[in-house]
């Protein structure tokens, strides 16, 4: 009869869980032991949240430091991997004798310091760049070969290889010791892997770091003023396109609009990718303290224009104390010989190629955001001729 | 009172246009910019654009190494190089609202402005827009997209073309 009954129709709902909920409800036994619970697991939640929070600032806050110390910035690989993926590789381009025996020189011989040209940064070394997916520093050259140079193995002496036992692991390695007189890019030919802090710590042989001549806040200035230039150019190929001037409501449009399409390479990227493009020297700490620009940016502003005088001051200043330096012991007397001649390398770069290389550094920051828009605008500019 | 009953008239097109190629530093466009309550900032760059909404009015100042043919100023500084008159409401402006250059109103269509000035060197589709040009300077005129009327007359230097 039951079977039959659950059969035709639903079973009677049972009253009882309902009846427990309701004397639950109105128990009061335990409210405070819930509410601790309630609070303690939140607390618990936050904890482990400022915990992490506490980690990751660490980890960051180290990473600057290091950026400061000379030893990389962590996230440089990351920038220079947004131009690898759109670099262009260009014919060699080399400036000056390769620097004397002893040093280790970077492979950088182009114009600013910035990549070497024929260098294919998607192709990385298999020395200790290799991690980082860069060009290493190298014997200036093989640059053709596609990876920018020998890296730890064209070195004249010291510790070149990879080290704190991770080696051969294709990733994590951190950089060999800087040599003084190293020169080259900042970060592509003297620095760290980007995943660097994830490896474990390994203590550095001396306390060299790389100087930027000029300084970077100079060139990141300067790559700004050229990229408020090409986007006037911009402006300008639309007034031929229209075969009138700008309005100003038309202009604001414009700038906006690319500003806008520009914004995240612009502020993200561009900046630390200029700066670690740039040409650097490894010096001793105590040396470059006493550098022109250390620890000063006052200058960036007003040196910007003219990035080819800025590192001549720079370099100059830094020939005028080397005999002090050396006799009060901050530099050994090879390294400042080195010095003079990476110093006199650099001094035939003109302003207009450190323009060339900050622009081309831009503008393939540019060319990927504007892609569109710049195929618009160069169908445009065709009209040109009728306008006038 | 006479003060601000002068810094309200808007300048005459004549006026205007007869300032073309002077230098921002001379009196005569100062005077213009006073009155148009405008104060172009040229401390980054001589290529400056300034409206006058309330007047309906915009200028627009470049280095004149930037002109098709130099001015005779030797004066280096920023020069103006354009001026803009607009139709009321467009661009947000109030409307230019003495008479036009060239005999020009904003009600004339496109078809009415080619009988008065003859057929344009120049004109765009996409743009609603056309051109012609003049011994030392061009007119250009932007057209409703039904063409039956002008939103906006610019009278410029011809600039140099950038290789």
């Amino acid at each position: 009869m039951k079977h039959e009954t659950s059969a035709s129709s639903p079973a009677p709902r049972p009253r009882q869980p309902w009846r427990w909920l309701r004397r639950l409800r109105r128990d009061q036994r335990g409210a405070s032991l819930i509410e601790q619970v309630l609070i303690m697991g939140v607390a618990v939640v936050g904890m482990v949240g400022f915990s992490r929070f506490g980690t990751e600032l660490h980890e960051d806050l180290e990473q600057e430091a290091q950026h400061v110390r000379g030893r990389g910035s962590a996230n440089a690989a990351l920038s220079l991997g947004a131009l690898a993926s759109s670099y262009q590789p260009q014919p060699a381009s080399r400036a000056g004798s390769p620097p004397p025996s002893g040093s280790r020189p970077a492979a950088s011989t182009s114009a600013s310091g910035a990549a070497p040209r024929g260098v294919d940064l998607r192709k990385p070394s298999a020395s200790s760049a290799a991690s980082a997916g860069l060009p290493v520093a190298g014997g200036g050259s093989s640059a053709g070969n596609g990876n920018g140079g020998t890296g730890t193995g064209s070195t004249g002496g010291g510790s070149p290889q990879p080290r704190g036992g991770i080696a051969s692991t294709g990733e994590d390695q951190p950089r060999p010791d800087l040599e003084c007189g190293d020169h080259g890019r900042y970060q592509a030919d003297l620095g760290a892997n980007s995943r660097a802090k994830k490896a474990p710590r390994v203590p550095r042989g001396s306390d060299l770091e790389r100087d930027h001549i000029p300084q970077g806040h100079s060139l990141r200035v300067r790559a700004q003023q050229l990229l408020r230039a090409e986007i006037k150019r911009r402006v300008r190929d639309e007034m031929s396109a229209r075969c009138r001037h700008l309005t100003p409501e038309e202009e604001a449009r414009i700038v906006d609009a690319i500003v806008t399409k520009t914004a995240a390479a612009v502020t993200k990227n561009m900046d630390k990718m200029v700066e670690n493009q740039g040409f650097t020297v490894a010096v001793p700490h105590p040396f470059h303290e006493n550098g022109r620009t250390h620890s000063n940016s006052s200058l960036a502003e007003s040196e910007a224009g003219d990035l080819a005088a800025a590192a001549q001051a720079d370099m100059q200043h830094y020939l005028d104390i080397l005999d002090d330096e050396v006799r009060r012991g901050s530099i050994s007397r090879e390294c400042a010989d080195i010095l003079r001649e990476v110093f006199a390398q650099r001094g035939r770069v003109s302003k207009e190629q450190y323009d060339a290389e900050l622009r081309e550094i831009m503008l393939t920051h540019l060319q990927k955001k504007l892609g569109t828009l710049n195929a618009s605008l160069e169908k445009q500019f065709k009209q040109e001729e009728k306008c006038q | 009172m006479m003060t601000a009953t002068i810094s309200i008239v808007t300048p005459g097109a004549d006026e205007l246009l007869a300032s073309l190629g002077e230098p921002a530093s001379s009196a005569r466009v100062r005077q213009l910019l006073a009155r148009l309550g405008l104060k172009p900032d040229f401390s980054e760059d001589p290529a400056v654009a300034v409206a006058a909404p309330a007047h309906g009015v915009s200028l627009r100042f470049d280095s004149p190494l930037e002109l098709a043919q130099a001015p005779l100023s030797t004066d280096r500084g920023p020069i103006l190089v354009c001026c803009f008159f607009y139709a009321p409401g467009h661009e947000g402006h109030r409307g230019y609202r003495s008479p036009l250059p060239f005999g020009l109103d904003f009600a004339c269509s496109r078809a009415r402005v080619q009988q008065l000035l003859g057929e344009p060197f120049w004109s765009s589709v996409r743009y609603q827009s056309d051109r012609w040009n003049f011994a030392h300077r061009y007119l250009a005129l932007d057209f409703a997209r039904d063409g039956s009327s002008i939103r906006l007359v610019t009278v410029g230097l011809p600039w140099r073309v950038h290789s």
